[in-house]
């Protein structure tokens, strides 16, 4: 087992030999442990880590804090009184299972950040190569945190834990652009959403030699929410988006839509579950998956799935891979449009639509022009 | 200006047009009037370029190029506009941004300069007024939500603003009431111009009360079969294609 290169990866924390113990006893799971089907860790962790290199393109929108997370740690800039920041060893509270064991094995040190009950702020976080860092965010009651990630990585490991503790009214709304083509990317989140508490996640996804971010959310008090965006545009790249949201209370509502492209070995992954417990009454939850086929050599596995276990829900679900509209095609061409621009026109509005909920105009003009930049190189 | 000679299109291997010629001059407008399966659409569709129609024999020139041989963005950018029997809605693409794309491509294809945004803006607000399309269906994404008789005219508002030099006009006036059946015509009559010609696709003559031809060909089998002045459109509503058909079958 000692041949597995993650290992060498490990801290030499009491967290990373608990994950190092852990990996020696189980092995890392391959495409026999359904979960991990489409994403075989075993595989893509036993062989060589290259060492990290690339640097994020940031947009440098304004924030409270910023915090640039390095291979050799995080670096915070900035102040605020509303929001506090403490370095701590581990942090701890969430179920743990495979992903989360490994991914605060691979983290020296933990942040915690708490935005104090009834304020706001914004956080960005600049993720480089090699990064891997371990959060617990604490927004408190009533209160409304947007965190902002960007990430960038050529090659290498990188990875990232998030426990997020949203309180009563209060908000987490996070909006997330990983570029890390030819590296490794493995997040693991998982947010818990108190009573009237909303957490808004939007992603914008370039896809990597592995790239795999699981976000669990748990809605546990009464209407809580949840609105999970994501896009993923990938050619020669894997990008993995594994989402599970429970419903422990009643009257919670989900609402989860996914779009992306694929081109020439673009290989994409669509976990979404919900899972409704038996008093979770008055549901209301919908999870919608689009994929685009641009060329051949491009693959697109979606697994939707509905667990419910109340019987006074509503809840649906759509899944639908397909190619461009080829008579839109040939009507924008037919008004002079190169069939490039109408592509690029086709496909930049079917992604956009996963950004239409994001209410600041900043952040929705800056995912949708990097959605422009992908896409130029992407369509050929 | 359009010359088509012996015209052969297949679709699906199965052949729809078989021979047809055709030869509209500039500032003249003429009409294609044929039943059901003539080949009507056939023909708006190849020379428009359309990939599931292959041309398997003749020519088509427009002002002396050879139309046939080029993408269906270049045969827009040489002047060739066709006003679609069912126009496409496009969700998500805003109607101005996908109007001034087409227009800034047609333009650079031609080593023109591209129009700035108030430069467009004024003619799209012109244009609009003419063609009484309100400022909320500009804003709209491209024909989303549109009615029958709204996409007819946001077509020829298109046209207005891509100023062709060539229009094909295929059946503009299906699901047009008496009222949408005006605006339409008279926002094509505005681009009647010496310069300008315009090939009629249609059914029905009504058409042709507002739009008047200078000649009307009878399509009928995938080749024009005759040929005459506007009263043909008349005769052709009062006894159907019934003798025309008799000839080819």
């Amino acid at each position: 087992m000692s041949d597995i290169a993650i290992l060498n990866e490990l801290t030499k924390t009491e967290w990373g030999k608990k994950a190092r113990e852990y990996i020696e006893k189980n092995g890392l799971p391959n495409k026999r442990v359904e979960f991990f089907h489409y994403t075989d860790l075993a595989r893509a962790l036993s062989d060589k880590i290259e060492s990290p290199s690339g640097e994020v393109r940031s947009a440098n929108l304004s924030a409270d804090i910023i915090i640039h997370a390095t291979q050799f740690g995080e670096i915070v800039s900035g102040a605020s009184k509303d929001l506090q920041i403490d370095s701590v060893s581990k942090i701890s509270g969430y179920d743990e299972d495979v992903t989360t064991i490994l991914v605060q094995g691979l983290s020296k040190s933990s942040q915690r950040i708490t935005l104090k009950a009834g304020k706001k702020a914004r956080i960005a976080i600049q993720r480089g190569a090699g990064s891997r860092t371990a959060m617990h965010i604490i927004v408190e009651n009533g209160a409304h945190l947007e965190i902002i990630e960007e990430q960038g990585a050529d090659a290498g490991l990188s990875s990232g834990l998030m426990f997020a503790e949203i309180g009563e009214n209060a908000s987490l709304r996070r909006i997330m652009y990983a570029d890390t083509f030819g590296a490794k990317d493995i997040r693991k989140s998982i947010v818990n959403v108190a009573k009237g508490g909303e957490f808004a996640g939007f992603s914008l996804m370039r896809g990597g030699e592995l790239s795999r971010i699981e976000t669990d959310v748990h809605l546990l008090g009464e209407g809580a929410k949840c609105n999970f965006n994501a896009a993923y545009l990938l050619k020669n790249a894997h990008n993995d988006i594994t989402t599970t949201v429970y419903h422990h209370a009643p009257n919670c509502e989900t609402k989860e839509m996914v779009r992306g492209i694929v081109g020439e070995g673009g290989n994409a992954v669509f976990q979404g579950k919900i899972q409704v417990e038996r008093n979770a009454q008055k549901t209301s939850a919908v999870m919608e998956h689009r994929g685009i086929m641009l060329e051949d050599g491009g693959k697109i596995n979606a697994k939707p799935s509905l667990e419910i276990y109340a019987d006074d829900v509503e809840c649906s679900h759509a899944n639908t891979i397909g190619a461009l509209d080829e008579s839109a095609l040939f009507y924008m061409q037919a008004r002079g449009i190169s069939q490039k621009s109408a592509k690029i026109l086709l496909i930049k509005a079917f992604l956009s639509q996963v950004f239409d909920d994001l209410q600041y105009d900043d952040i929705r003009e800056y995912a949708i022009s990097r959605i422009e930049n992908r896409l130029d190189e992407i369509v050929g | 200006m359009l010359k088509i000679k012996d015209l052969k299109v297949e679709i699906d291997g199965k052949q729809i047009t078989n021979g047809l010629s055709l030869d509209v001059p500039a500032g003249e407008v003429h009409a294609i009037m044929g039943p059901n399966g003539a080949g009507k659409s056939t023909l708006s569709n190849a020379l428009t370029g359309h990939p599931a129609y292959q041309v398997t024999g003749g020519t088509a020139e427009l002002n002396g190029k050879n139309i046939l041989a080029l993408e269906p963005e270049e045969r827009a950018a040489e002047g060739l506009f066709l006003s679609f029997q069912y126009p496409l809605e496009i969700p998500g693409v805003p109607t101005l941004t996908f109007l001034r794309t087409a227009l800034n491509e047609q333009r650079k294809y031609r080593g023109e300069d591209e129009l700035s945004v108030p430069q467009f803006m004024k003619a799209a607000k012109e244009a609009a007024k003419r063609l009484k399309i309100e400022d909320e269906m500009l804003k709209r994404p491209l024909n989303v939500g549109f009615s029958g008789g709204e996409k007819k005219r946001m077509e020829i508002f298109q046209m207005a603003m891509l100023e062709p030099k060539f229009m094909i006009l295929d059946e503009t006036d299906s699901g047009l009431d008496i009222d949408a059946l005006r605006i339409v015509s008279d926002g094509v009559n505005y681009m009647r111009a010496p310069n300008r010609g315009m090939l009629v696709i249609t059914h029905y003559q009504r058409l042709l009360d507002y739009i008047k031809p200078d000649k009307v060909h009878v399509l009928v089998d995938g080749k024009i079969v005759d040929t005459g002045g506007p009263e043909l459109a008349l005769e052709l509503e009062k006894n159907g294609y019934d003798k025309y058909e008799a000839l080819v079958s």
